[in-house]
């Protein structure tokens, strides 16, 4: 009896282990909710200062890094996609277990809000990241009519993820570049043009919110009474047709006002934000990295002038705020390098930055005599030897190669989870990166640029000799 | 609750573990309560129902036992009459009404309309038949009548197969409740082997079946889109899921009733390695065949008559079944077609032994028996097109363009991954169903079930047996809520 309670045991326990590896594999890890709340669980309790709630009009326009930057501000974006109040309402409850803020900010543009439950995707983005507990509980309970206990056990619900896994679903959230110096924030780098930003001024009336979002919004208001914590409403920059969701941004603020609630209405603050429709917006309703720059900022000073946060800059707990904003600045040069055609400018901004990788290789007729590339090569570090036979040469940070000449060569590197195979032979010059061919042009320079801090590939570019060294991406 | 479900992943653990920490006197209503909570959790109305069709038998019961000779044909008369009223009304209500409609509109007359909406009460004619073998049984003497009301209930509603079967006699099921208190229940090798059954169970359902019914839903809802290939692959992806689909919850049964040490019946025995129709219907929903036998077939006066009367007594029986398995002509007609397979078998019968001995036929080869095995499969999957077809006319215009929509490029066109199941998961149906073939060879050659093939394995095959079936349903079953990668392509907002 006692051997087989053993044999019954260790099975059990081999099954089980098994099966908490598959979960790990299948769970969703996305940054549009279920990792903001992950990582959030993994911050150095109650270190944060401000919490700012809501949906992605949170973690794509707010930045804590900026804030970080700015006024030193310890503050962490706990969003999910589409979040309903009923879920920003639980994130809130769920957060106060671990940190106590000084601060709460509750984004309200889901306040618009009228149904009773949104999609089953949004309801997993919203509850998934939750450690299991009498909050998620309830949070389950509310968000969906169907399927609650395989919302709570999470499994049931992305079992069949078999097709579409990738490689970062067989590491952990911890072996990204970033961990937990993560904020929450996901930064959008588009930029769409517009002629100018929407007038609401004229609509003062107001609309009552449906019954539910009003309820959890009392409940939010009522939560951070009893906890006594100051909380504040605010509004995204929101550029699409937004006459009736204005109105209901107004019940929000008549709402906040009946209860002594600061409310920012950041639709009629352009101004003072500074917002350039030309350069500042990813698409009609979400900023872009440089118009979420402008409103972090804002919103920094704004903070630190009202609840006097403390600048936990060189606070040692707080290094790893110090982290996501080194990341966030590498993360705007890799844009700015992403979008600079001209070869001198390309190649300044890449051999001033100590965090790339670069591979560059100049082949064929690679001298068009038209522009001084060759002057200016030398005085950019790269070899004389390789300036004047042609060749490859590749500058790590703790190595330098090179490969003057046209004989056959093969350079190995490898990254974090990534591979990089330079070759030379009879076929020409391969850049190769996770498998994939990056050269660009037979006679000119090709550039492929690796961002060690970020771990990811910025670009590979070529410019062509015979046009006059223009780029080709 | 349906054995798939998170809902008896958390149920079934819970019943068996009160089950065997119990007092004894405690087991019977203990799995009475149970039950009827499994029964309920589809629709708490069902168990009124189910508890007059209790009622009623088990009184008939009594009342047989005490009455004259001529009064017990009326006790049973009026036992089978309430109960297969209640049947009636709930399966076959509607089907007689759309009949009835059908000859009124033709004489052009006013049709009647329908009085009342009623939902087919789960499990409804599996447990019904298990009642009224009991009537039947009290009156041949075979059993004496239960007087505990509370394990007569637990005999009719006992949850493994309450809903799908099998159909369980009282000489056993009953036998072995009254039996209970008795039973010495921690025995580490049974319950693993029960266990061992679910899982199997389950990986059938939810690996195979419920994977294949994607392709068959998508192949007979739109037949008109396919030609011979697809068609053909559509029938045997059927017969394939009706086997999984039926034979699993046979299974999980078992398994289920065998960690709580009851015996149940076997109810599939590798139905399609048999050599004829009539042995396919000794290796098929066993206990139901055998219920017709002893209740309907042998009682028309079965084998031992005239052969027109015999025909007769199968194409009834037959036909008969056909209806108990759904209230629609195509089921009438599938076994209608089961019983003239039947007729004209035994018709040709010489004829067959003529051929074989003019063309020489070794008869006792491989390769006979297994031509003998493909063409009752054939037979029976021909047969399963009505059963599964919406409607008569869908079913002959399927079958009319499998044979007549011949284009052979379907079969080098890649259309096999495009009949409702893309490629990987057309590889992971291979791959079950390969899985499948092997313990059913299993089966037939050593006449094992998994769980006792599986016993007298190695440890570490046996573990690896079992953890690879744990993986395969938890990662490929097909359950939890329908997850659509494209829901989450809107990624901002």
């Amino acid at each position: 009896m006692r051997k087989n309670m053993i044999k019954a045991t260790a099975f059990l326990l081999l099954a089980a282990l098994l099966l908490a590896r598959l979960n790990g594999i299948f769970r969703l890890k996305r940054a549009d909710g279920i990792r903001p709340m992950e990582i959030f669980y993994e911050q150095e309790k109650n270190s944060i200062d401000v919490i700012f709630y809501g949906s992605s009009h949170v973690y794509s326009d707010i930045n804590p890094a900026v804030l970080w930057r700015e006024k030193g501000i310890a503050s962490f974006d706990l969003a999910g996609t589409l979040q309903p109040m009923w879920n920003t309402y639980y994130y809130m409850k769920e957060s106060l277990k671990y940190q106590r803020p000084k601060v709460m900010v509750v984004e309200l543009v889901r306040a618009i809000e009228e149904r009773e439950y949104i999609e089953e995707a949004r309801v997993m983005t919203n509850t998934f990241g939750m450690r299991l507990s009498r909050e998620k509980y309830e949070a389950i309970q509310v968000s969906t009519p169907d399927n609650k206990l395989a919302y709570l056990l999470g499994y049931p619900a992305y079992h069949s993820r078999y097709t579409e896994l990738s490689r970062e679903d067989f590491g952990s959230y911890k072996d990204t570049a970033e961990g937990e110096a993560y904020k929450g924030f996901y930064p959008l780098f588009d930029t769409k043009e517009f002629e100018e930003l929407t007038d609401i001024s004229g609509i003062t009336d107001s609309r009552e919110l449906a019954p539910k979002t009003e309820e959890y919004l009392q409940k939010i208001i009522e939560l951070a009474r009893e906890e006594e914590i100051p909380l504040v409403f605010m509004v995204s920059p929101y550029q699409i047709d937004i006459t009736e969701e204005q109105r209901f941004f107004n019940r929000c603020g008549e709402i906040a006002k009946e209860n002594g609630v600061p409310f920012l209405d950041f639709n009629r603050m352009y101004e003072e934000l500074g917002l350039d429709p030309g350069e500042d917006m990813a698409e009609a309703s979400h900023l872009n990295h440089r118009g979420s720059t402008k409103l972090s900022a804002w919103l920094a000073n704004w903070l630190q002038e009202k609840y006097e946060l403390p600048d936990r800059r060189g606070e040692i707990a707080y290094e790893s705020w110090g982290q996501n904003a080194l990341r966030w600045e590498q993360l705007c040069a890799n844009q700015d390098l992403r979008e600079e055609t001209g070869w001198y400018d390309f190649l300044e901004k890449l051999t001033g930055n100590p965090n790339y990788t670069y591979v560059i290789s100049l082949n064929g007729e690679y001298d068009s005599r038209e522009q001084p590339v060759l002057e200016v090569l030398p005085d950019m570090g790269i070899p004389l030897e390789i300036v004047e036979q042609g060749g490859i040469w590749i500058h790590a940070s703790q190595e330098e190669k090179s490969f003057p000449g046209q004989m056959d060569m093969q350079c190995h590197m490898e990254f974090e989870g990534s591979d990089l195979l330079v070759r030379r032979n009879q076929s020409g010059v391969q850049m190769i990166f996770d498998g994939k061919n990056y050269f660009k042009v037979e006679n000119g320079l090709n550039v492929l640029v690796y961002d060690e801090l970020n771990q990811e590939l910025v670009i590979a570019a070529g410019f062509d000799a015979g046009q006059g060294y223009a780029c080709v991406w | 609750m349906l054995f798939n479900s998170l809902q008896f992943g958390l149920f079934f653990p819970i019943v068996v573990l009160l089950y065997l920490v119990m007092p004894r006197k405690m087991r019977c209503p203990w799995l009475l309560i149970a039950s009827y909570f499994f029964y309920m959790g589809w629709n708490p109305k069902y168990a009124v129902l189910i508890l007059t069709s209790t009622v009623i038998t088990w009184l008939s019961g009594l009342l047989i036992d005490k009455a004259s000779e001529k009064r017990k044909r009326l006790v049973v008369a009026a036992s089978f009459l309430s109960n297969l009223s209640i049947l009636f009304l709930f399966k076959y209500f509607d089907f007689m009404l759309a009949n009835v409609n059908k000859v009124l509109s033709l004489l052009q007359l006013t049709v009647v309309e329908k009085p009342f909406d009623v939902l087919l009460p789960v499990g409804i004619s599996f447990y019904t038949f298990q009642a009224l073998s009991y009537t039947v049984d009290v009156y041949r003497g075979a059993v004496k009548p239960e007087k505990n009301f509370l394990r007569y209930a637990l005999f009719v509603s006992f949850f493994p197969q309450l809903v799908a079967g099998p159909i369980e006699r009282s000489g056993n099921l009953l036998t072995q409740i009254q039996d209970l208190p008795e039973k010495k229940l921690w025995n580490y090798d049974r319950v693993a082997r029960g266990l061992i059954l679910m899982l199997w169970g389950l990986f059938q359902k939810m690996v195979i079946a419920d994977r294949i019914a994607v392709l068959v839903d998508e192949i007979f809802n739109n037949y008109q889109m396919y030609e011979w290939f697809g068609l053909s692959v559509g029938a045997v992806a059927f017969a394939l899921q009706i086997y999984c689909d039926f034979a699993s919850y046979s299974t999980i049964a078992i398994g289920a009733a065998q960690v709580m040490d009851f015996q149940l019946m076997e109810n599939f025995d590798t139905p399609y390695f048999a050599r004829s129709i009539p042995e396919f219907w000794r290796r098929w929903h066993i206990s139901l065949s055998t219920w017709f036998r002893d209740y309907l077939y042998i009682p028309l006066g079965g084998s031992r008559c005239s052969k027109w009367k015999r025909y007769r007594n199968l194409m009834l029986t037959f036909l008969v079944s056909g209806l108990w398995h759904g209230a629609g002509w195509t089921y009438v007609i599938w076994g209608g077609i089961h019983g003239l397979y039947q007729v004209i078998g035994y018709e040709l019968k010489g004829f067959r032994s003529w051929v074989n001995q003019r063309l020489r036929t070794k008869t006792d080869c491989l390769s006979y028996k297994l031509g003998q095995v493909m063409i009752t499969f054939l037979l029976t999957d021909f047969a399963w097109i009505f059963f599964r077809s919406n409607s008569l006319a869908d079913a002959l215009a399927y079958i009319g363009r499998m044979f007549t929509r011949l284009d052979f490029w379907s079969l080098f066109n890649g259309e096999l991954y495009q009949l409702g199941l893309e490629r990987p998961e057309m590889n992971i149906l291979f791959l079950g169903l390969v899985l499948l073939l092997l313990v059913d060879l299993i089966r037939y050659f050593r006449k094992e079930r998994l769980d006792a093939f599986l016993s007298c394995q190695n440890l570490w095959f046996r573990w690896g047996v079992l953890l690879f079936l744990i993986v395969a349903v938890a990662v490929f079953g097909i359950y939890g809520p329908e997850y659509d990668a494209k829901q989450f392509i809107y990624f901002q907002f």
